[in-house]
């Protein structure tokens, strides 16, 4: 696995956490098999074309328009219908997302801890994409999978506490295989957000450490990146300004 | 920081850099190849190759965490909510809220957004 930024001004920790989810990327996951993973990859970067999503975000009710997505051709008998839904839509027009819709999800044969793999794996490739279009670099090449099967995972304290629509493992995850998550009862539910798949919040702050500011100082407003090129009020602008266009409340 | 700058860049931000900064992170978040060539070399112009790459890298890292927020239905938990009323209530965010049902569906184009 390689992935090298040609511009010297690509923090070299920037390009490790990369290379780091690329690896994780092609390999099995606790829901998704390699191959499946990249499938999800793959489908994220298709699903800038989506006619039918054009249609979605253009329309009052992104669910009172009928159609089908186009899906990637590697992709058919790969993904079912109901994940493909899932990417495009997590994709082009998340803010619209709702419980109602997360729970037709459900109905329709994705299972919660399927669902919550596949938003970690979306919103990492998302990532990783925007920030090489970001700096005018092409994208990286997908990772071959590798073989094998999803281990089936699933943290047994992680449980609906009425926070959000997906079992979340308790803030108090002391003395469980969880505790590497985020200090004891010292987090927010976005990074519990993806813990029913734990391997998401690993990677959450892996690369949320190289591309924004590590965890565990998020909430000290003083801290910046030692050495970054912007100031930690010049990051929040930046942080802002995306979070605002994405109609994002949180 | 003028918080009101994130919702309307032609505002003064106070932030150094801040309008180049605005128009990038739109750029990224949103905009059209050419936009974006063009917010790039503003932004080089003025912070140089690093505040590019490390632009790139806050914006990115939010195209991802705006889509976690949303796709999880997640609430904004004691310590978000009080630690951020201030901003909340200068940038109307709480429209944007998911509820228990599917009220979001119409919420945001019916405000505008």
């Amino acid at each position: 696995m390689d992935i090298r930024y040609a511009d010297p001004a690509v923090r070299d920790d920037l390009a490790a956490a990369h290379v780091r989810y690329w690896r994780r990327l092609a390999r099995p996951g606790a829901n998704w098999s390699g191959a499946q993973r990249v499938a999800i990859a793959r489908e994220v970067r298709h699903a800038a074309g989506c006619a039918f999503c054009r249609r979605l975000k253009d329309a009052l009710s992104p669910f009172a328009v009928e159609g089908v997505h186009d899906v990637h051709p590697e992709n058919r008998g790969v993904l079912s219908a109901v994940a493909v839904d899932a990417v495009h839509r997590i994709v082009n027009d998340a803010s619209r997302l709702t419980r109602g819709w997360y729970e037709r999800t459900l109905a329709d044969g994705l299972t919660d801890g399927e669902y919550v793999e596949l938003v970690g794996t979306v919103v990492s490739v998302v990532s990783i994409d925007s920030f090489c279009r970001g700096v005018g670099v092409p994208l990286h090449p997908l990772p071959e999978p590798e073989p094998g099967s999803a281990s089936g995972y699933r943290p047994e304290t992680a449980a609906h506490d009425g926070q959000s629509w997906v079992p979340m493992v308790p803030f108090d995850n002391s003395g469980t295989p969880e505790a590497d998550l985020w200090p004891v009862n010292r987090t927010g539910n976005v990074i519990r957000a993806l813990s029913l798949a734990p391997d998401e919040v690993r990677t959450l702050n892996d690369l949320g450490g190289a591309h924004y500011i590590e965890h565990g100082r998020v909430r000290d407003v003083s801290a910046g990146r030692a050495g970054g090129a912007l100031s930690r009020v010049q990051i929040e602008l930046v942080a802002g300004r995306v979070s605002i266009l994405n109609d994002c409340f949180y | 920081m003028n918080v009101r700058s994130l919702a309307d860049p032609a505002l003064e931000s106070g932030v150094p850099n801040g309008r180049a900064l605005l128009d990038f992170a739109s750029a990224v978040a949103g905009g059209g190849d050419a936009e974006l060539e063009r917010s790039r070399e503003a932004l080089r112009s003025a912070m140089g190759d690093a505040g590019v790459a490390d632009a790139a890298a806050v914006a990115s890292n939010f195209e991802r965490m705006v889509r976690i927020a949303d796709s999880i239905g997640i609430e904004l938990g004691d310590w978000m909510e009080t630690f951020t009323e201030g901003v909340r209530s200068d940038l109307v965010l709480d429209r944007l809220r998911s509820g228990p049902d599917d009220s979001r569906e119409f919420e945001s184009r019916a405000v505008g957004a």
